[in-house]
């Protein structure tokens, strides 16, 4: 190969990777961006950012809303087995799609709250559509 | 795929933790870092220890690692002799081969550490390659032991941290990685082309010079060529 093309080639190549370079600086702004809304949004207790990955308990933490509470929602019993079982997990035992757990999860807080007044939490508009609120990326 | 190893580490804890970081760091296409995070958040909430993830994680990317540095070594040598012997391959030349070889073993090291928590996608590769290379073993575990624990500090701390918005941060330090990436890919062609480009201009000088010098010479050897005197 002579040097005139070796030259064409790495300047392709530079062009390339500086291209890439303003692509991934973009991502992570914009990953910046979404970890800043969606930390904010979990501070408050969104329910919008319930996540197939939680579990009961950390769905009982997150939002404060008893285990006991959710489980019951859920219909699962409050067993050691059952403790660490996943939103996602809940979902293959029932053969229901995550989103539809998700769903009756978010319900099942959005009820307690309305029944609980003084635990004043945010909550949007949009809640009683029937599609379920997370609307970011779930763990697949 | 990720939620089936992160319901797993809920279920069965360190161990489950402990077998897909080890899995992961041997080289499967399994990403350990984002489990990390979440194994940072579990602990957020309770459910696992930091204090006993940080050994069980390190453990693992470590055994991992060497696993594939073992097979590089055991396997590498003669993988190489058939890859040369190979006539498919014979538009890479056997100078080329060597010269990439050279490069690497300059910066073995470094790409070890830094493969262990920036750019980890690559950590398998690099182990096999320093294997491959014989690069020396007591040196090895020592960047491969410094990186991981960068890694494993960074992954659980930012889990524990950012606990309910873990994917989030995950992501976020996923874009960063990439960008770092592409960063390095284009300052080390920069700096190859503006050698080239250097080297190019060097050499179109010294050709110059040399024209200059030959020149006068050139014409004194013309004007002596005349016809040969004869003698009687």
């Amino acid at each position: 190969m002579n040097e005139r093309a070796k030259l064409g080639i790495l300047c392709v190549l530079l062009l390339l990777a500086m291209g890439f370079t303003i692509v991934k600086v973009v991502d992570t702004f914009g990953a910046m961006r979404n970890l800043q809304v969606q930390y904010s949004d979990a501070r408050s207790g969104d329910v919008s950012t319930v996540r197939p990955w939680m579990t009961t308990h950390a769905i009982s933490l997150i939002y404060r809303v008893p285990e006991d509470y959710v489980n019951s929602s859920l219909d699962v019993t409050s067993t050691p087995v059952h403790l660490h079982e996943t939103l996602y997990e809940i979902a293959s035992h029932k053969r229901q799609p995550v989103d539809r757990v998700i769903h009756t999860v978010q319900r099942a807080i959005l009820t307690y709250r309305k029944g609980h007044r003084r635990i004043s939490m945010p909550t949007r508009t949009h809640l009683s559509a029937r599609k379920p609120l997370s609307p970011g990326r779930t763990v697949r | 795929m990720n939620a089936f190893f992160i319901s797993a580490v809920q279920q069965y804890g360190y161990l489950a933790l402990w077998l897909i970081i080890f899995v992961a760091a041997a080289g499967a296409p399994i990403s350990g870092s984002l489990l990390l995070f979440a194994a940072g958040a579990f602990a957020a909430f309770g459910d696992l220890n930091i204090i006993i993830l940080f050994p069980v994680a390190l453990s693992a990317a470590v055994m991992g690692d060497n696993l594939t540095y073992f097979i590089g070594r055991r396997v590498g040598i003669p993988l190489l002799a058939w890859f040369e012997r190979q006539k498919r391959f014979r538009w890479i030349s056997p100078q080329a081969l060597e010269r990439a070889r050279i490069y690497f073993r300059r910066r073995t090291s470094l790409a070890i550490f830094l493969t262990r928590f920036l750019i980890v996608a690559l950590g398998g590769p690099i182990n096999l390659l320093a294997g491959l290379e014989q690069y020396p073993y007591p040196n090895f575990l020592f960047w491969d032991v410094s990186g991981q624990i960068l890694g494993a500090i960074i992954s659980l701390g930012l889990g524990y941290i950012f606990a309910a918005s873990w994917e989030e941060a995950a992501g976020l330090f996923g874009a960063f990685s990439g960008f770092f990436l592409a960063f390095l890919t284009a300052v080390i062609l920069s700096f190859v082309l503006v050698r080239m480009i250097r080297q190019r201009r060097r050499t179109r000088t010294a050709e110059a010079e040399a024209k200059d010098i030959l020149s006068p010479i050139e014409s004194i050897v013309k004007q002596d060529t005349g016809p040969l005197p004869i003698s009687d």
